[in-house]
């Protein structure tokens, strides 16, 4: 088996009856990927853009229209149960929904294990241990009605990895968790995948998280793959460009940012956090010297200008075209301003 | 130690297998724990049997015996009626167990973790049926207990006419696992309650002699009664308990094979349909849904 995850030509629309008009969403369009065992995988994309669809195909939850995917060595359309046996699957989006809340921590794993056909015996050692990591040692016999988010997502982790699965599809693991957690759970994953060869699939809308664990990214964007290569090929590819980011002290209107846009040394403008910009261009410390001319003239008071290292999220923002979801547009024009006095 | 070094000595999955009677037994550990966990519903289920056995009592009381010992089945009203409810009770318990099920697992949000494992689907299936199945089997026992508290049933308990009655039972319910398939097949899809269940459900009650024998109905209505696998099933597990008959009896043996060829007709229609309406949820993505 030379790949752990075979994905060739893989499509999928979502078709809903409205009445008499059929509504269709197309959420992969001929996507193709290939992992080798061990390999640690980032994916990502906009909200919508086609992940979650993904995993579950690869789950085989969800039927695809078109191509094939083969997941240890197995077909996901024909040896179903054995991709399921091959797979720890984990939806971080639903919040701790997916488990038994009547049920106590330990129950829940408990009736996991007879699914995954993991003996009771062997079960219950497994289960100790995986508690005693994820802390929840303590909360193991309470029902999981009364376990924050956090606490639940911990457990659907400690239930991915009760069968000793060879590859994780981890749908964003660390929706929820603390900052500690988040960081032991990221540790986590880097040690399966370097020390016991695990198969990892990762989404995050986290960009430092991704760029800090996942050796190679995709790109989903639009239910098509428009980009797949090592972590630091992919930030190279804006070597060529230099940032410029620009902070100012009020959120940025409309009619700023357009003429920014069009200075000649400007190549694209894109949001990167709260009232500040970052800004493509060929050369940066001229380009500086033209913004702060612009700015002036423009009357935007200015907290910091300064030229950085391209990182990740630049490349995923070039090249989907559109803000990630942790960073919002500038106000509109309606938004009001303060003039400078 | 780290819990990679501990997963570095966890054995592959695949490497066990757990039999299908354990993997059953899960399912219902799980059923139990679950009811066990809603205190309030332990006391509803109770009092519900309790209650329902002292409406017919009252109604015996009401009701002339002769026309049902013309109709061959005794000589009390309660007796008859009891035995007709609580079958019919635990007939409709079952009926519904798998869409009840798959409705709670919708709500629960858990349908996508269950079918996420390596357990195959009619193992499933059996497993989320099982456990409201036996619930319903031991609510039957506990409203014949409480009736035969409030007075003599005349109920005729032998080991040939009990072994008589559990077979009778049990295929009481095969007849109607189909039905309980389509009504699954339509919860999965329309995440609601299936309202052709339900008005089978009554068509079921009326015309199968739950409550007065068939022998009272219209003419019209007594052919179609000959239809229902119920009818059947009442009759001869009225003329076990009630009479004394066995599955040694000719009538018992009629029941069966009508019974039997039922079961033999529509529970592959029955999984066809579950197996379909799956495909077709998988297709749509709405699995996860409700
Ligand atoms: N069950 C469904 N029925 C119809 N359309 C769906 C369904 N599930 C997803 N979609 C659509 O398919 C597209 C891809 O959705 P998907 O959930 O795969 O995105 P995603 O990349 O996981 O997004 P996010 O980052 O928000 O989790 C979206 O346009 C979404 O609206
Ligand atoms: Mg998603």
């Amino acid at each position: 088996m030379d790949y752990a995850l075979e994905v060739e030509g893989l499509s999928k629309t979502y078709r809903k009856r409205k009445g008499f008009k059929v509504r269709e969403t197309p959420a992969l369009e001929n996507v193709s990927l290939r992992v080798r065992p061990g390999e640690f995988v980032g994916l990502l994309g906009p909200n919508g853009a086609g992940k979650t669809t993904l995993l579950k195909i690869l789950c085989t939850l969800l039927l695809p229209d078109g191509g094939s995917a083969r997941l240890n060595g197995f077909d996901v359309l024909k040896q179903s149960e054995e991709v399921r046996r091959s797979i720890g699957w984990l939806h971080g989006e639903t919040g701790g929904r997916a488990l038994y809340w009547r049920l106590t921590a330990r129950d829940n794993l408990r009736f996991y294990a007879y699914l995954q056909d993991v003996p009771p015996r062997v079960a219950r050692e497994r289960i100790d241990t995986l508690l005693d990591f994820f802390g929840l040692r303590g909360d193991a016999d309470r029902q999981v009605l009364k376990f924050s988010t956090g606490m639940k997502v911990k457990l659907m982790l400690a239930r991915a990895l009760l069968h000793n699965p060879p590859v994780l599809l981890m749908d964003e693991p660390t929706v929820g968790l603390d900052v500690r957690m988040a960081r032991e759970t990221r540790d986590l994953l880097r040690s399966l995948s370097a020390e016991l060869q695990k198969t990892i699939l990762f989404t995050s809308h986290n960009l430092t998280e991704v760029e800090k664990l996942c050796p190679r990214v995709a790109i989903l964007h639009r239910g098509r793959l428009i980009a797949d290569d090592t972590t630091p090929n992919l930030a190279a590819r804006l070597k060529t460009r230099e940032i410029v980011e620009v902070k100012a002290m009020d959120a940025w209107r409309p009619a700023e940012v357009h003429r920014l846009q069009r200075l000649p040394s400007v190549k694209s403008v894109e949001a990167d956090g709260e009232n500040t910009l970052a800004l493509e261009v060929d050369e940066a410390p001229q380009a500086i010297l033209e913004l702060a001319q612009a700015l002036g003239t423009m009357g935007v008071r200015v907290q910091h200008i300064a030229q950085r290292e391209p990182r990740l999220e630049d490349v995923f923002l070039h090249l989907t075209g559109e803000p990630t979801t942790a960073t919002k547009p500038p106000t509109p024009e309606t938004a009001p301003r303060e003039t400078p006095e | 130690m780290s819990l990679a070094e501990s997963l570095s000595r966890w054995s592959p999955p695949g490497q066990t297998r757990i039999p299908f009677p354990s993997k059953l037994g899960a399912f219902v550990g799980r059923g139990f724990k679950i009811w066990w966990s809603y205190k309030l519903w332990v006391a509803l289920d109770l009092l519900g049997t309790i209650s329902f056995v002292l409406v017919y009592w009252f109604l015996s009381t009401i009701v002339s015996p002769e026309r049902i010992r013309a109709a061959g089945y005794g000589e009390s009203f309660f007796s008859f009626a009891l035995v007709g409810i609580a079958y019919y009770q635990f007939l409709w318990a079952s009926v519904q167990s798998l869409s009840r099920a798959i409705r709670d697992e919708q709500w629960m949000g858990t349908m996508e973790t269950l079918l996420s494992g390596a357990t195959s689907f009619p193992t499933v299936l059996l497993g989320e049926s099982l456990y409201r199945f036996i619930e319903a089997a031991v609510f039957l026992v506990a409203a014949l207990l409480v009736g035969a508290a409030l007075g003599p049933l005349g109920l005729i308990l032998t080991p040939a006419t009990v072994l008589s009655a559990l077979v009778l039972s049990l295929f009481l319910v095969t007849s109607h696992v189909a039905i309980g398939l389509f009504s699954a097949a339509m919860v999965l899809r329309i995440k609601e309650g299936d309202p052709v269940v339900w008005a089978f459900n009554w068509f079921n009650n009326l015309l199968s002699g739950v409550l007065y024998p068939i022998a009272l109905l219209p003419p019209a209505l007594a052919w179609v009664a000959q239809a229902l696998p119920l009818t059947y099933a009442l009759d001869g597990i009225r003329r076990v308990l009630l009479r004394g008959e066995t599955l040694a009896g000719p009538a018992i043996q009629g029941d069966l094979a009508f019974l039997l060829l039922w079961t033999s007709l529509m529970l592959p229609l029955g999984l066809l349909a579950f197996r379909q309406s799956l495909r077709s949820v998988k297709r749509r993505g709405e699995l996860g849904t409700y």
